[in-house]
């Protein structure tokens, strides 16, 4: 654990250190965490905190503020469904519901939406593990799930 | 045919890649490697979403097209075909790929026909065109169909090459007049010579036509110049000539820009910030994202000008997260403008020092509020708080601060360029200028589209994005977003300007254009957006937080067939309450649409009532 933390805490430094140490800059630090471990752990916060001498509930009112964070790890697998007008115009909730259907069975898939990427083109889309699945129906949908089985079975 | 040469260009904003832009652009470039005149150039969008992945072919003896709906294969079978033999592949198989007409007319008559490029803009889809023309001209001239023209409602459409005369509005009879005059060196006296493109592009000019991440093309373009006639000028002119331009924010708000920048540029103080607002959060909205990933340089330029004429010496960009390529974008373009001189201290020898940083948002509707934003950019929750005092006067971390949406950005570096009053000559009234709609939902044409302010929703629906889908009837078009309102299908014709809008009940919004068909249950949407504004309430202050869970509590009772007559009262009580007592433009708009559906269509809510 002690290990654990020490690799964390060198993580921060380097992380903090590609901005400069001040509070502005809270979100884009959480940005740089998610993206390397897909979500912020709480470790990882309480080493903020001390590095910007802030109250670590001043790094939770804005983790838990932005749908955008995540305070839990992300499922092994993430489909990320857009659910805004255009896409819910062209059946978005099918493909969510299909999706969570799918996903009730499949432990290591996680069920999220978004609203909107601005691709109303290609309206309904998904994607998996941010591969970006467009123009869904029903047998699209499926085969998209299905990929995702696969790659699990090359890893 | 010699050696090709030319330019062509593939659409690879986030869209064209979603769609397969890059492994298009890739064979293509392979394929071009050995010409060394023709060049494969990464551009933005051109506009035509529909057609993604789509690429433009400008190819010297070759009429100039677009190609849409693309795979590496169709590509490739395009680019030996089309370029290096000469010839269109018959189009045997429609569903490979779509070809589109260029947008812009030309204006020379070709001294030899060699092609020629028609379509039936009435969609009747019955009327052979190909048949008609064939019986007209020999078979050394090439016919192509395309897909679409950019416009439509204009008889049948002829694109004569070399040159790209552009005839429209013929009839049947008049087809053959129309070729054989051309095929006699003469202009037609028959249909319509088109003279401009069916659009009018001023913030979008370079989008799918310049490389945006390379600066030298954006300079090649006119990029900068207004930068360098700004800093000849005094701030006061600068403001003066955005004030004389007419320009209104195009976020949303309408509130004219110009005097936006006088208020920031009147307050003393040393430090000032200048924020370009990239929060697009509409759904059903990307103009912000079409510009920040096809023309970021014009953007960063309208920042800087904003930024000399307020006094500011810090810029930021505020870019939602979900938007990664954008972000990318504007940060290559600041390194690029920094390295060139335009970013940094003393620039150009002017004596005005900028410098321009990237923020990103976090998945927060509210953060579009630009008391919102400043308070996400110091790196706090999204909080609105309220004004006064106005960002202007009290903004980022205290100081004076000027808040633009990125549009609105995109259209001064012309404004500078050409001058106030050639800006303020186009549009209607106290509308002035250009907008930006991106239309999309039941439209045929799902597209990003620019025309003058002023003219009507049912052009842009019908007359440029082709309208519905075959056998469909339009019931509304919805504007503004969640926070917007509803044109239905007897009030098309109104006009798109802020005031025209406003009498309807309706927003232009920041330009989201979603077109619904009878299809779509309007109690059912407003279900959807109270969805959307409940998860989306920073729940600061009550009538917003509160207000919008209840309303979403009597909605889902009116579907499960279980809501009165006196719930449809209570909804009215509870949505004035929220419009009137809210903090901030989220909570006060949120019931925009639903006063919309109820006055419009009520009868779709009294169908769910319990008898």
């Amino acid at each position: 654990m002690t290990g654990a933390v020490t690799d964390l805490s060198a993580e921060i430094d380097t992380t903090t250190s590609r901005f400069s140490a001040h509070e502005d800059n809270l979100i884009l630090i959480l940005h740089a965490i998610q993206d390397a471990h897909g979500y912020v752990p709480r470790e990882s916060a309480l080493i903020l905190s001390e590095r910007l001498a802030i109250p670590l509930a001043r790094i939770y009112e804005v983790l838990t503020f932005y749908h955008y964070f995540r305070t839990s790890p992300p499922g092994e697998h993430t489909v990320v469904v857009c659910h805004g007008t255009s896409c819910w115009l062209a059946g978005s909730s099918k493909v969510l519901e299909q999706t969570r259907r799918y996903a009730e069975s499949h432990a290591e898939i996680k069920v999220e939406q978004v609203r909107c990427v601005g691709c109303c083109g290609l309206a309904p889309l998904a994607f998996a593990d941010k591969k970006i699945h467009t123009h869904l129906t029903d047998e699209r949908v499926a085969a998209m799930l299905a990929e995702i089985g696969q790659s699990k079975a090359d890893v | 045919m010699t050696t090709p040469a030319g330019e062509i260009r593939v659409a690879m904003d986030s869209g064209g890649i979603a769609a397969g832009a890059a492994a298009v652009f890739e064979e293509l470039c392979a394929l071009a490697k050995n010409f060394p005149q023709l060049k494969v150039i990464p551009v933005g969008t051109p506009g035509m979403c529909y057609a993604d992945a789509q690429v433009e072919f400008r190819v010297a003896g070759r009429p100039h097209l677009h190609f849409g709906a693309l795979k590496p294969q169709s590509a490739r079978l395009l680019f030996e075909e089309f370029i290096l033999k000469g010839r269109i592949p018959s189009q045997n198989n429609p569903h490979d790929y779509m070809v589109l007409a260029a947008r812009m007319p030309g204006s020379e008559l070709p001294a030899k026909l060699t092609s020629i490029v028609c379509a039936d803009t009435m969609q009747r889809g019955d009327e052979d065109i190909l048949s008609l023309l064939k019986a007209g001209v020999g078979p050394e001239i090439e016919i192509i169909e395309a897909a679409d023209f950019g416009f439509y409602n204009r008889g049948y459409a002829l694109q004569f090459f070399p040159g790209g005369l552009t005839v429209a509005d013929l009839s049947r009879d008049m087809v053959a007049r129309a070729l054989h005059r051309v095929q006699q060196g003469q202009l037609p006296d028959v249909g319509t010579v088109l003279r401009d493109g069916a659009q009018l592009r001023i913030a979008s000019r370079n989008c799918g036509v310049i490389d945006p991440e390379s600066i030298a093309a954006y300079e090649t373009a006119g990029g900068y110049t207004a930068l360098r006639r700004a800093i000849q000028l005094a701030p006061a002119e600068i403001v003066s000539e955005v004030l004389n331009s007419g320009l209104r924010g195009r976020g949303g708000a309408g509130y004219p820009t110009g005097k936006k920048w006088q208020l920031t540029a009147a307050e003393s103080g040393e430090t000032k910030y200048v924020i370009c607002n990239g929060d697009e959060g509409d759904p059903g909205a990307f103009m912000d994202r079409s510009l920040l990933e096809s023309d970021p340089h014009t953007v960063l330029e309208g920042l800087m000008l904003a930024g000399y004429a307020t006094g500011a010496s810090v810029g930021y960009f505020y870019i939602r997260a979900e938007y990664p390529l954008a972000t990318a974008r504007v940060q290559k373009a600041i390194a690029a403008a920094a390295a060139a001189g335009y970013l940094g201290k003393n620039i150009l020898g002017s004596g005005f020092s900028f410098e321009a940083r990237v923020r990103l948002g976090a998945g927060a509707y509210v953060c579009g509020e630009e008391t919102a934003l400043i308070a996400s950019i110091e790196g706090k929750r999204g909080s609105p708080h309220s004004r006064p005092p106005y960002p202007s006067v009290k903004g980022l971390h205290g100081a004076p601060t000027c808040i633009n949406n990125v549009e609105t950005l995109a259209s001064v570096p012309e404004i500078i360029a050409k001058g106030g009053a050639w800006y303020a000559a186009i549009g209607k009234g106290k509308s002035k200028g250009t907008k930006v709609f991106a239309v999309s939902g039941k439209i045929r044409r799902t597209q990003l589209v620019e025309v003058p302010l002023g003219v009507s929703v049912a052009s842009v629906v019908n007359d440029l994005c082709g309208g519905l889908h075959p056998g469909k009837k339009i019931k509304a078009v919805q504007t503004g977003g969640p926070s917007g309102g509803l044109v239905p299908a007897d009030l098309l014709e109104t006009h798109l300007t802020y005031e025209d809008m406003a009498a309807l009940g309706s927003i232009i919004g920041s330009g989201g254009m979603i077109v619904l068909d009878e299809d779509v249950n309007m109690v059912e949407l407003m279900h959807f957006y109270l969805g959307f504004n409940v998860d989306e309430s920073c729940g600061k202050c009550a009538p917003c937080r509160i207000g919008g869970f209840q309303l979403k509590r009597y909605y889902d009772k009116l579907l499960a067939g279980q809501g009165t007559e006196a719930d449809l009262k209570q909804i009215e009580r509870i949505a004035h309450a929220m419009q009137s007592a809210s903090l901030c433009g989220l909570g006060k708009a949120a019931p925009s649409p639903l006063f919309a559906t109820l006055k419009y269509f009520r009868s779709e809510y009294e169908r769910e009532v319990k008898a």
